[in-house]
């Protein structure tokens, strides 16, 4: 058991304080606007505790409709919780996000030193965590990704405990219920996380003294409790539209190779097919290690090419090659690294495999890991540092602490100036003005037609419209599942006077006594000089996203 | 079977690699612009005339001599041929796997290593491809990696070194970038048992050779501007100064002090985004996934070596990293270097430089294996290579637009109706589709020749009686006495319809069964 020295102690608590603070600071704020996920999150949230239903009527749903993404329901129910809590406030939805993006920093520390019994490397890997562009992003993004995270650290941190001192079985059990709870939080995570666990168990196999006969029961019931996970997987139809959705076959430039692949003979059209599939998930796999997407521009903050951030900082890199070079070379480290490699390599699975070229959402784990191998990157480069003379020292150490500082305070300017300016849209920003505007003017309108048609370079159909307008009128759940349905024109959901749909302005213009908010995607050029414009929406950056138009 | 014995069989096999399939790939529209200046070169003119030149015409750039005049020499012996086209390049892929043997001997003692790295040479998809074309790449490769055997003998010759560097400064520009480091790393880090007079001899020869190639280059016209372009055009993309400004101009707007903005957000970009850029180029998709993304010097769906290779490099990076022989590791990484100044392209023709130390990192992973493990590894190897060599028509239609070898009957066609008609060809049909005209028909290059001394990405677009169409040029119903076909692409033929009574007569297709060009037999001119 280690006893953490006063001086340690007061470190960890200065890296949980940082690591708090850049997640909570302005946290109702940034984001700037409530996303598609986290509005539809919160107020499916809020249906659930209010009637037990989601709003489409459907009793404690194993998996979420949401907007034909299924989503998964860890989230969506401890937010309800929080509901009942605090009651409905915007930064509701952030509230489970965050509280697992900071659990995640001792998680890290924990698990960091049960793994390498050295306290400082903890310390390091904590604050890389805790300063992580990644972390920070996806913590304040309502992301539930991050509760799998923490429980899957907190569960192997529990086994690495249970090796230490392999009489007292509650590690085990701990260990046990918290991974299979980790399965539940995400779909990734119902397989990457046994998949760790078995790996876990490959490389210490020798640690396990007690034979694995003791680990019987414990592993009984761990299959007890992911049996329930199975049977929604393999029977909720969502959970299996949802795969098929996000799977790599989904990718065009996939499917444009399976054309070239066409052949009469069927037999080799099939094998071509698969080798075709093959190839193309290996190398998009292996894309998830670009060095450009890893500490360039993988988060995708700005349009603007590598003046961008990704998931990790640049200071990091040289940290992974040092780290690289002391695991390789220390034989007491080989299990520590061989661990770490394969989680690694578990973790970009996911990603791998799915439609995306990247998707950092699905590879969070990653990170963590990485994080935790930049501080053992950072530990090796101290270690050479500290034994310097003073003279020497001072120099060596206030570089790198310099430019820590002015990276950090880069993603910082990227995540609190930019990515507000250039990323707007991809948060559904101004649809919360839009609903706010439109439920100002419900008494005034017969029906309110809106046209989630938006886009400031190119038209895409904005989704959870709905969501917008019920979460922001205050709609009562119970009453949406009433009027929630689909109406007969192309892409139109109807509730209330509220119609959401294809804007056709040859006969839409004819309506009367009609509220019409759409873009200019869906207007004519000189609908401005010629009707009566209530009300124009704009972007963060100040381009013109929506009209509101009196009929 | 003795060392030699089983060299040979491996030599064999990469001679059986490379003539497999000989015709694949067709050519790209600079390969075949290779190919037919290396005919015409062998009767003591290029392409537009001009007597041995030292710099030569392409679409994107200058092209050193080197490459051509190889080319040329297959072209004395053969004519104007396939055969004359790819041989003298097949040669070279074959010297190169010699010449990794002899450079495996240098770095280890152990015979399987030899085997191993030669094998691997011998079997890389990237470096067979490289072979089968005309191209500068191989040379380049070859002539780097015989730098690195002259640089780590026992005793050096200084006429082959020095010879070897002229050579290779005339391959590539590229050359010019990694020359100088490459040999001071070589004699300072890496060998250092040279005496000093001998490493300062060394470092100076290659410091003055890439100084003086410069130095000679910046004087051509347009030498400033191609270097800019092509080498150098980190520093002139617009992105990353557009980038700049707006992220520091969003900071204005939010109240940021400018002075922050100007502190976070400044020309140190350059430095990251060159470095990143860099490094992408050396991610491991390229070297075990997908070389390049138009899958134009490998399959589709395959890095520069098979796939399970991966496991060997990495356990070869373990190894030289244990026994603290990570110097070598910095080899790749150091030739790819002039990668981080091509932003925003990738620069596959660069990182194909590293590929023999790379077969080096895999075949130290492959000592470390056992006989099972190692024997499934090199089986598997095999198979990917084999099943990718056997159906091609995958890679050939997804290689239509890059490699296109539906043009030669289209070519050969128009080549025939010139005979008795003016015929025009639409110039987006393919890219660079005069280098085809000139390669795949019985052309007579006179009707090209032009008196530009320098010409820096010309378009030659009159060819005789044959006469490429741009977009810019209009058309007109053609009158009375005027006999004229025209090879027309979808947006001519848009543009032509308007004409009274034109009909294309029939189509041609491309590699993905799709109409590529229509063909007009008369009416159509142009203004």
């Amino acid at each position: 058991m280690y006893k953490l020295k006063n001086s340690k102690l007061l470190i960890f608590i200065i890296i949980l304080l940082i690591g708090i603070f850049f997640r909570l600071w302005k946290l109702p704020e940034y984001p700037v606007h409530l996303s598609h996920d986290e509005v539809s999150q919160a107020y499916d949230a809020i249906s659930i505790a209010q009637t037990g239903h989601d709003i489409y009527g459907n009793f404690l749903p194993t998996i979420f409709p949401s907007v034909n993404d299924f989503k998964s329901p860890f989230y969506t129910y401890t937010t309800s919780l929080v509901y009942f809590l605090i009651g409905n406030h915007e930064w509701m939805i952030r509230v489970v996000g965050v509280f697992f993006g900071i659990g995640i920093i001792p998680a890290v520390f924990w698990f960091t030193l049960k793994l390498t019994k050295r306290i400082n490397i903890a310390l390091f890997a904590s604050l890389f965590t805790a300063i992580s562009p990644s972390e920070i992003f996806f913590s304040r993004k309502s992301f539930e990704n991050g509760a799998g995270i923490f429980f899957l650290l907190v569960s192997l941190s529990c086994l690495l405990t249970y090796l230490e001192k392999q009489k007292k079985q509650r590690w085990l059990y701990s260990a046990v219920f918290l991974s299979a709870f980790g399965m539940y939080t995400y779909f990734s995570h119902a397989v990457i996380i046994p998949l760790m666990l078995a790996t876990f168990i490959l490389i210490f196999r020798k640690s396990f003294t007690q034979g694995f006969k003791k680990c019987f029961p414990p592993f009984l019931l761990w299959i007890v409790l992911i049996i329930p996970l199975i049977i929604i997987i393999m029977t909720n139809p969502g959970s299996r539209y949802r795969s098929q959705t996000v799977f790599i076959t989904q990718d065009t430039a996939l499917e444009r190779q399976l054309n070239c692949a066409e052949s009469e003979n069927s037999l080799l059209f099939q094998f071509l097919n698969f080798k075709t599939i093959g190839d193309f998930s290996f190398n998009r796999y292996l894309g998830q290690f670009d060095p450009a997407y890893l500490f360039g521009n993988g988060l995708d903050l700005t349009n603007q090419g590598f003046l961008n951030m990704g998931p990790l900082l640049l200071f990091q890199l040289p940290l992974l090659l040092i780290a690289a070079f002391y695991l390789i070379r220390r034989v007491n480290f080989a299990n520590p690294g061989k661990l770490l490699v394969f989680l690694i390599v578990i973790g970009a699975l996911p990603s791998g495999l799915t439609f995306e070229p990247h998707s950092p959402h699905r590879m969070i784990i990653v990170f963590t890991l990485l994080n935790i191998v930049s501080g053992i990157g950072a530990f090796s480069l101290w270690q050479k540092i500290k034994n310097l003379k003073t003279v020497h020292r001072i120099p060596l150490v206030f570089v790198p602490v310099a430019l820590l500082t002015l990276n950090i305070a880069y993603f910082l300017h990227i995540y609190f100036v930019n990515y507000p300016y250039e990323k707007s849209q991809y948060i559904h920003y101004p649809f919360k003005q839009v609903a706010e505007f439109v439920w100002s003017e419900y008494d005034n309108f017969e029906q309110i037609i809106f046209d989630p048609l938006f886009g400031e370079s190119a038209p895409v159909i904005g989704t959870a419209a709905h969501y917008y307008l019920a979460y922001y009128g205050e709609y009562l759940p119970a009453k949406f599942q009433r009027e929630y349905r689909i109406g007969e024109k192309e892409r139109e959901v109807i509730f209330d006077k509220f119609s959401i749909r294809k804007v056709d302005w040859k006969t839409d213009q004819d309506l009367r006594n009609a509220l019409i908010i759409a873009s200019p995607w869906s207007l004519p050029a000189d609908v401005d000089g010629k009707n009566k414009v209530l009300k124009k929406f704009y972007y963060y950056d100040g381009k013109l996203a929506f009209y509101a138009i009196s009929l | 079977m003795t060392l030699h014995k089983q060299i040979f069989a491996v030599v064999l096999l990469a001679l059986f690699l490379r003539v497999l399939n000989f015709s694949f790939p067709a050519f790209t529209g600079e390969e075949a612009s290779i190919a037919f200046r290396g005919h015409t070169l062998s009767m003591g003119v290029d392409e537009l005339g001009r007597s041995f030149p030292y710099l030569f015409n392409s679409q994107y750039d200058y092209r050193l001599p080197l490459t051509s005049y190889v080319s040329a020499l297959g072209a004395i012996f053969f004519g104007k041929s396939e055969l004359a086209a790819r041989i003298p390049f097949i040669i070279i892929g074959l010297v190169l796997v010699l010449l990794t043997y002899k450079v495996s001997t240098q770095l280890s003692a152990k015979k399987s290593f030899h085997i191993f790295s030669t094998f691997i040479v011998a079997t890389s998809p990237v470096l067979i491809f490289a072979s089968k074309v005309p191209n500068e790449s191989i040379i380049a490769t070859t002539l780097l990696l015989l730098l690195f055997y002259l640089l780590n003998k026992d005793r050096l010759n200084l006429v082959l070194i020095f010879l070897t560097i002229i050579f290779l400064i005339s391959t590539s520009k590229f050359a010019w970038f990694i020359l100088a480091p490459f040999v001071i790393y070589t004699v300072f880090i890496y060998r250092n048992t040279l005496n000093l007079r001998d490493k300062l001899k060394l470092s100076l020869i290659s410091l003055t050779f890439a100084i003086l190639a410069f130095a000679f280059f910046l004087q051509i016209p347009q030498g400033t501007r191609s270097l800019s372009e092509n080498n150098l055009s980190l520093f002139s993309d617009i992105t990353i100064t557009n980038g700049i400004n707006r992220i520091r101009g969003q900071g204005r707007e939010s109240g940021w002090p400018p002075i922050l903005g100007k502190m976070l957000v400044n020309k140190s970009h350059f430095f990251a985004a060159g470095s990143l850029h860099w490094l992408s180029n050396m991610q491991p998709a390229v070297f075990f996934s997908q070389f390049d993304e138009n899958a134009n010097l490998s399959f589709a769906g395959m890095g520069a070596f098979p796939k399970i290779t991966i496991i060997p490099a990495i356990i070869g990076i373990l190894f030289l990293i244990r026994i603290k022989s990570s110097k070598f590791l910095l080899y790749p990484f150091l030739i790819a270097l002039p990668s981080a100044l091509v932003y925003p392209q990738f620069s596959p023709e660069i990182v194909i430089l590293t590929l023999p130390f790379v077969a080096y990192i895999i075949a130290f992973g492959f000592l470390r294996i056992n006989r099972i493990f190692r024997g499934l590894i090199l089986t598997l190897m095999m198979l990917e290579l084999f099943i990718n060599f056997l159906f091609l028509f995958p890679q050939v239609k997804l290689t239509n637009d890059f490699r296109p070898e539906w043009i030669k009957p289209i070519v050969r066609e128009a080549f025939n109706l010139s005979d008795t008609a003016q015929v025009f060809i639409s110039d987006d049909i393919t890219w660079d589709i005069t280098s085809f005209i000139e390669w795949y028909t019985p052309f007579n290059p006179e009707d090209a020749f032009l008196d530009i001394p320098y010409p820096y990405k010309f378009r030659q677009t009159n060819l005789g009686k044959i006469k490429l169409v741009g977009a810019s040029d209009s058309f007109r119903s053609c009158g009375l006495g005027e006999n004229s076909k025209f090879f027309s692409s979808k947006r001519d033929l848009d543009r032509a319809k308007d004409l009274n009574s034109i009909q294309a007569t029939s189509t041609y297709l491309n590699s993905r069964k799709e109409v590529a060009v229509y063909f007009i037999e008369k009416g159509v001119c142009i203004n």
